[in-house]
């Protein structure tokens, strides 16, 4: 061995020529491929990108390819497991939700359940299933499946809602296959639509009680694509997944079709694919992509690809807003911003309507409430216009903000604020990094120059999601930008969010999402009301208005903008997408509610 | 070489793993962050109610050990990379970190050991041909292009190729490992199908590489061309070929031979821009997402694997090298 190494490496004139060097290379480069291959065909085989069906490349016109931004697709299809992927198909094809929660009429649609009824006061619910559903292997889907999951929930502090629902169940039954009730702790009359019904991202999923009986749900993967799992009870079947895309197989005998709730979906097969943002782009130009994700580089991107493929189209020229707007959280127990007469003088210091559209890359807008922009909430904003002309919190105003800082004791040393003591008047900014979107890099940098413009001496800070997440529930921060995820149809789900129950001191994790730990105990007296009521109600509609009002006088949160979000469909291979004029339901493909969507596209002629 | 040496050599590469193991510790720490708070804020923010989640952070942090000291932590953390056994990915829990990486792993030492490969012996073959005084003027004009690919990332090439041979050209996939409906197989179609794929990103990484082979072997061709055995061998009257590739090849390549060996050691932690922009499902990607995520284990667990990896590639080049040049020992004289 040692000779033939030395003779290999020696000078030829000490060595005798037995092969060319060049087939040698050859030969070595040929063997290392095969080995290589090999390898991988034999290690990717194994673990989670198995299939049991799929072995050739899916024809096109009968596949509806849809794009996610997400990160790494895992073998976990445990739908209560709280870090499970939500937005790659499995939780819109697999598995079905009890009721579908549609944001553009504000109501609940039964699916796995028919009907629901409250007692009178909104202690007990009593939801009624359909007959005649079916888990994807046969079993019946039943309220025993129900009542499981729930006991799960209420015993298990890790899975997903666990705190949600061991905050306001006491217990669940299930009295009859097809009839289950639950018992709150305190009365809660809108349960349906915040954990039944997939209400933004929230929304119990049912497992099967067949499966998960004796195993631990906080470690168990429910994943084995030879065994057929995960299932559950929806049109789709996992087929084959990887880290980056996802394959479903249209499922012939789905107790929908069965029972003739609704007819199969159209498209045979159905791909989630983690896309960049370009190749996204590129992608919906050349009809690889059916359907953009919705995290797609704003309207300015949409506007600059539509000439280039005019099979493309959206929701609305300007989007689909989305649920949660863009918001800065101001600390109100960080001095000096612990006075609203300074939180004010922030907010006048903000020209929001620039910075709207220089982060959606396009004439964006802001409403001054931290509401989404949806029909059902419009009311709000019409209703209460004098509050507004009050408290003109969508005005950009230097002179207003000045005045105000003058007024708390400050003054101009140069260009900024300072202090009777001298220092600078410091605002600690906390905003995501571009890393989390690009239009964060832009949303931090006009914010820090807004500021900085107005006197404000900013010390600016890119965090990443956890960096930012962690500042904001221990309230090390001033001001910080967020979202503001509540009401979809009647107020009072964002407004709750600043009730002062439990507030925890700067440095602690905060247990509501009151992370600026606004304290106003007339304003939670209200809400706390307002839970009670149906929100339509005359005295729910007074309240609102009075909680309102305390709101806008001390500012604890500034809205930015209304965040639009592009949700891009091709109609070559498929058409009846959502869209403002065929507004049947919300089109996000990574919503549970998409899986309404698949079902309703049905084939393009233009294929 | 002796006991000695070869026990010596086997204990730096513990000594290096070891290092490496503890920055790896460490530096993840001293960011900003949690992945616990960052799996809850996404959890807000997709419309989640996190309220009550004091419970459920309790039990994760306890779960993933992250309610020990870090002292403790360290100490668990050694003996879990010790053992290989390298628990819960903290972003993706319940999943195994060891799952996660074996499912890519596969994929990026494809990639990467070709397409290093293949640049390496492209790249030390145009540099020698670039070096070799009678290799004709075309030849050096139609090879100095590949110089300037060195000078640009390979990130930037993966992007390029991306829009023009996958949108504009339609000849190749543009992302994933196979296509819809193929799953890895020992199979013609499915081999050939995984083929396609990895094509354009390793076009990226070859371009990119091969003005780093070309640059080292011109410069160790151009000594080589004006030694004495070359002369002699000249003189002798043999053929061209016979003294491009006997006498000139064979000598200047042996330290591209040592920076080969670093860059398959290397391999195993994939080519992360590249993987990202071609949506390819190796442990770059994953290292992306493990990064952007705070998840400790996962990005612990590649980092282990990189360093086992780098490691064991010094120590078989320390160990070999002895036998393929004479001229080196590590024997104290």
């Amino acid at each position: 061995m040692k000779s033939r190494l030395l003779g290999w490496f020696q000078p030829a004139v000490v060595q005798k020529h037995r092969r060319s060097t060049s087939r040698r290379v050859l030969s070595l480069g040929v063997s290392v491929f095969v080995v290589v291959l090999a390898a991988v065909a034999i290690g990717a085989t194994d673990g989670s990108a198995k299939s049991r069906t799929a072995a050739a490349e899916l024809p096109r016109e009968q596949t509806l390819f849809v794009g996610r931004t997400g990160g790494p697709l895992v073998p976990n299809g445990n739908p209560l497991s709280p870090s499970a992927v939500t937005d790659a198909g499995l939780r819109q094809s697999v598995f079905e939700q009890l009721f579908y929660y549609n944001w553009v009429n504000g109501k609940v649609k039964g699916w796995l359940a028919k009907s629901f009824k409250y007692n009178a006061n909104f202690t007990q619910l009593t939801v009624d299933l359909r007959s005649g559903a079916k888990w994807n292997d046969g079993h019946a889907f039943t309220a025993a499946d129900v009542s499981y999951t729930f006991n799960l929930l209420l015993t298990t502090p890790t899975l997903a809602n666990a705190g949600t629902v061991q905050t306001t169940v006491a217990s669940v039954a299930a009295p009859s296959s097809t009839r289950v009730v639950f018992s709150f702790k305190k009365p809660d009359r809108r349960f349906v639509g915040n954990v039944l019904a997939g209400y933004i991202g929230t929304g119990v999923t049912i497992v099967p009680k067949h499966i998960f009986e004796g195993q631990n749900a906080a470690t168990f993967t429910f994943w084995d694509i030879d065994k057929g799992w995960p299932f559950g009870t929806g049109p789709y079947r996992i087929a084959a997944q990887d880290s980056i895309r996802a394959t479903f197989n249209r499922n012939p005998t789905w107790w929908a079709a069965k029972t003739k709730l609704h007819r199969l979906p159209a498209p045979k097969y159905l791909v989630y694919e983690t896309v960049t943002p370009d190749v996204e782009a590129q992608s919906l130009v050349t009809n690889r992509l059916d359907l953009s994700s919705g995290n797609i580089n704003g309207l300015g991107t949409w506007r600059s690809i539509r000439d280039d493929n005019k099979l493309l189209g959206t929701w609305s020229k300007n989007g689909f807003v989305d649920p949660c707007p863009i918001s800065l959280n101001i600390n109100t127990k960080a001095a000096p911003w612990n006075n609203a007469e300074m939180r004010w003088a922030l907010n006048y210091a903000i020209d929001k309507k620039r910075w709207s559209n220089l982060f959606n890359q396009t004439a964006a807008y802001n409403t001054g409430y931290v509401f989404p922009d949806y029909p059902k909430l419009a009311g709000v904003l019409d209703a209460n216009k004098a509050l507004f002309a009050k408290y003109p919190v969508t005005s950009y105003s230097l002179a207003k903000s000045s005045a105000l800082l003058t007024k708390n004791g400050y003054r101009k040393s140069g260009s900024k604020w300072v202090g009777s003591d001298g220092k600078p008047l410091t605002v600690n900014l906390k905003m995501f990094s571009p890393t989390v979107a690009a239009a964060w890099g832009v949303g931090r940098d006009a914010m820090t120059q807004m500021l900085e413009t107005a006197g404000f001496t900013v010390n600016s800070q890119a965090l990443d999601f956890g960096g930012l997440a962690t500042a904001l529930s221990t309230g090390n921060f001033d001001a910080l930008g967020w979202f503001e995820c509540g009401s979809i149809a009647e107020p009072w789900q964002t407004l709750y969010r600043w009730r002062n129950d439990d507030l925890a001191p700067i440095g602690t994790r905060n247990p509501t999402p009151n992370a600026v730990r606004w304290d106003n105990a007339r304003y939670t007296e209200i809400v706390n009301q307002m839970a009670l009521l149906p929100g339509n109600s005359p005295k729910a509609k007074a309240l609102t208005t009075e909680a309102m009002g305390l709101f806008l006088k001390e500012l604890p949160v500034v809205e930015l903008t209304q965040a639009a979000k592009t949700i891009i469909f091709s109609t070559k291979y498929w058409k009846n997408w959502p869209t403002i004029k065929n507004a049947y339901f919300q089109p996000q493909p990574q919503l549970y509610s998409f899986q309404q969507v698949l079902i309703s596209i049905v084939p393009s002629p233009k294929r | 070489m002796t006991i000695r040496y070869v026990i010596g050599r086997v204990g730096f590469f513990f000594a290096i793993v070891w290092v490496i193991a503890t920055l790896n510790f460490i530096i993840p720490r001293l960011a900003p962050g949690d992945p616990i708070e960052d799996t809850l804020g996404r959890l807000e923010v997709a419309g989640q109610s996190t309220e009550g989640a004091d419970a459920m952070i309790a039990q994760y942090k306890a779960q993933l050990g992250l309610d020990e000291s870090l002292f403790q932590q360290y100490i668990h953390y050694l003996g879990s990379v010790l053992t290989l056994d390298l628990g819960f990915s903290a972003a993706l829990f319940p999943v195994k970190v060891t799952t996660l990486i074996g499912a890519a792993l596969p994929w990026s030492i494809a990639l990467l050991t070709i397409s290093t490969l293949i640049a390496f012996v492209l790249g030390s073959l145009f540099g020698a041909l670039l070096a070799w005084p009678r290799t004709p003027r075309f030849g050096r004009v139609l090879l100095a292009p590949f110089l300037l690919f060195s000078a640009v990332p390979y990130y930037l090439l993966a992007i390029m190729l991306s829009f023009l041979v996958a949108f504009k050209l339609n000849l190749l996939p543009p992302t994933g490992g196979t296509s819809a409906g193929i799953t890895p197989a020992f199979t013609a179609e499915s081999i050939l199908d995984m083929a396609k794929h990895a094509i354009l990103p390793a076009l990226s990484i070859i371009l990119a590489a091969i003005g780093f082979w070309m640059l080292g072997m011109r410069g160790m061709m151009i000594t080589t061309v004006g030694s004495d055995h070359v002369l002699l061998a000249e003189a002798k009257g043999l053929r061209s070929g016979t003294l491009f590739w006997r006498h000139g090849v064979r000598t200047a390549i042996l330290p591209q031979l040592t920076a080969l060996t670093l860059a398959l050691g290397e391999v195993v932690s994939g080519a992360v821009l590249v993987e990202v922009i071609f949506g390819y499902p190796g442990v770059g990607s994953l290292f992306y997402q493990a990064i952007r995520s705070n998840d400790y284990p996962l990005i612990q667990g590649i980092s282990i694997v990189l360093a086992i990896s780098i490691g064991l590639a010094i120590l078989v080049l320390d160990l070999v090298y002895p036998l393929i040049d004479p001229r080196i020992s590590y024997r104290r004289r």
